[in-house]
């Protein structure tokens, strides 16, 4: 998991990173993550789709737009609940 | 009735329908089908020095950057690269042996400058083709699966390990978007799908716009560029037929092969083509082990218009010893019999320019034989190749198998005996011309014996003399002769009893 902070250095929430964006973060790349309800888990979860940036500043990992990131943080914790149960 | 000369085609293998005075073929073996003639088949000539411990489970061959070849094989714990100098372990340092069930097959994919390699019970794992030294785990923990696939952008994962609830046999999972490291669902792309009916995800196969093969039915799977609400749609094709194997299936462009339970299908979009019905469909299941039809391997030649299945004759076998051989450009069968462990795609190697060795076209530097950028220098020209019996790399590229071919069975006189003098193949042997064999009966309920089978003489024909009702020709082409085209054979015949 890697912690995602704000512009303002708040950590907002930890998310998983594939391999291949942390090396792009760590060559100092804008990277765009795209996200949304998984097509079997929208009956439980409802509809929700959404893109934030990352980019590293200094040893954090900055998003641009915190609202959208703690709302992909949700719906991952609640894919996994899901995911557990059915 | 005086003697006359009456020719008789091979023609097109369809042991399935009555053979009765019928232009087809009635038995074939080593050959593969041209348009109007059988064509010889090479047998396994082996270019590795050293073996791979049996059983082997796996071979693959990835592209490097440059644009070279790299050979991959695997067992049932351990995966290989080959190089010059042998066979190197390159399986992964952490996490002990593999663990390939017995009878399964390891799945390949290239994918960029990776190779993944999977099956249902080990981790996905990963190796960078140009760099890597060992297999690892591929990251982003990606659920077990025996089949992985390139489908666009996106790696797919599919014939899952059953750990319900998050992973079932009916799932499959695509990774992120350009990205074989992102497996988080939901994000970047990545996602799963869960097929309800038809049973378990054989796997997927296809490019660009790919297909979910299952054991009772296939959909096809497009690319939604730009819909992050569904990414791909899945649309059922075939809801009855699926594939009854785990590695049956292959497609050629667009157009999917599968072996399903009652023979051979081919599916391009929405239009299903049962290319096995009335031509082999129940001879293979006369002739396959039927415990191990869920094994048979499916290859699509790319140096040839051919599909291959391989699969294991009978219970006794102990590697697959029957390929049956499907030509897409006339839709003809053929069948040969070449025991091998596993088949893949390969490519030729390349020649070094300062070798003088023993590799076939590979002549002395300052001969003239080639001009030093010759295109001949460069490998990668693409062959059938195989693990042998005995482990070792083979190319399909040997010398001729014995090839046999036999017409139907024919009334030369109809209503009366007939006698059968010569019999004069209508092929072009070289070395070792082989023999014919006349087989015969008075009637249709008795069974057919063969003559002694009399070898081709300094005329180009063989000896038949032979009389009866009915009368079948079986022409046998040695191991290792030189031909190109087998068509027939022309038979000199007269009614029995009579005068020429």
């Amino acid at each position: 998991m890697t912690a995602i902070h704000d512009g303002d250095g708040n950590e907002i929430a930890d998310i998983d990173l594939s391999d291949k964006q942390r090396a792009l973060l760590e060559a100092d790349e804008e990277i765009v993550l795209i996200y949304h309800t998984p097509q079997t888990l929208r009956s439980l979860l409802g509809e929700q789709n959404g893109s934030f940036v990352l980019r590293k500043k200094l040893s954090q990992i900055i998003v641009n737009n915190a609202d959208r990131l703690r709302a992909f943080a949700d719906l991952q914790r609640a894919i996994r609940a899901v995911r557990e149960q059915h | 009735m005086p003697a006359q000369k009456i020719p008789i085609e091979f023609g097109e293998w369809r042991p399935d329908i009555a053979l009765l005075d019928t232009k087809f073929a009635s038995e074939v073996e080593n050959v593969f089908a041209g348009v109007n003639s059988y064509l010889p088949c090479p047998s396994l000539l082996r270019f590795a020095t050293t073996a791979l411990p049996n059983p082997v489970c796996g071979l693959y061959a990835a592209r490097t950057l440059s644009g070279g070849w790299k050979i991959y094989g695997g067992t049932r714990t351990k995966l290989y690269v080959w190089g010059l100098a042998g066979w190197t372990d390159i399986s992964r340092t952490v996490g002990g042996a593999y663990n390939v069930a017995e009878g399964d097959l390891w799945s390949f994919e290239q994918s960029g400058t990776k190779l993944v390699a999977v099956n249902s019970n080990d981790d996905p794992q990963v190796v960078d083709i140009d760099s890597g030294l060992n297999f690892a785990a591929l990251a982003g923990s990606p659920p077990k699966a025996g089949n992985v696939k390139q489908i666009g952008d996106f790696l797919f994962l599919s014939a899952l390990a059953n750990s319900p609830p998050t992973w079932t046999n009916r799932m499959i999972i695509w990774s992120s978007i350009n990205d074989i490291t992102g497996w988080t669902i939901g994000l970047n792309l990545c996602d799963m799908q869960e097929f309800p009916d038809n049973g378990p995800v054989q796997g997927i196969a296809g490019a660009e716009n790919g297909y979910v093969v299952q054991d009772r039915g296939i959909r096809t799977i497009q690319f939604l560029p730009g819909d992050t609400t569904f990414i791909f749609n899945f649309n059922r094709v075939l809801h009855d037929r699926g594939s009854i194997s785990k590695y049956g299936f292959t497609a050629i462009g667009d157009v999917l092969y599968f072996v399903s339970e009652d023979g051979f299908y081919a599916i391009s979009g929405q239009q299903v083509m049962p290319i096995g019905a009335d031509k082999v469909n129940d001879w293979w299941l006369a002739h396959s082990d039927i415990d191990r039809r869920n094994v048979v391997q499916a290859i699509a030649g790319v140096n040839k218009p051919r599909m291959v299945w391989a699969f294991h004759l009978t219970s006794a076998s102990h590697v697959y010893d029957q390929e049956i051989i499907y030509d897409w450009s006339n839709q003809r069968w053929a069948r040969a019999t070449v025991p091998a462990q596993v088949w893949a795609l390969l490519a030729t190697p390349g020649l070094d320019l300062d070798t003088d060795g023993p590799e076939p076209g590979d002549p002395l530097l300052d001969s003239t034989a080639h001009a030093l950028d010759s295109f001949a220098y460069v490998g990668g020209r693409p062959l059938i190749g195989a693990i042998d019996e005995d482990g070792y790399l083979c190319a399909l590229n040997g010398p001729n198998m014995p090839a046999t071919m036999e017409t139907s069975e024919v009334h030369l006189a109809p209503g009366q005996r007939a006698f059968v003098s010569d019999v004069y193949p209508l092929d072009d042997t070289v070395d070792g011309p082989g023999s014919v064999a006349a087989g015969t009966r008075e009637r249709l309920q008795d069974p057919v014996v063969f003559n002694t089978p009399a070898p081709l003489e300094i005329t180009g024909s063989a000896a038949a003399y032979s009389s009866a009702r009915l009368h079948r020709f079986r022409r046998s082409i040695p191991q290792g002769a030189v031909w190109t085209h087998a068509q027939g054979v022309l038979v000199e015949t007269q009614q029995d009893g009579s005068v020429a």
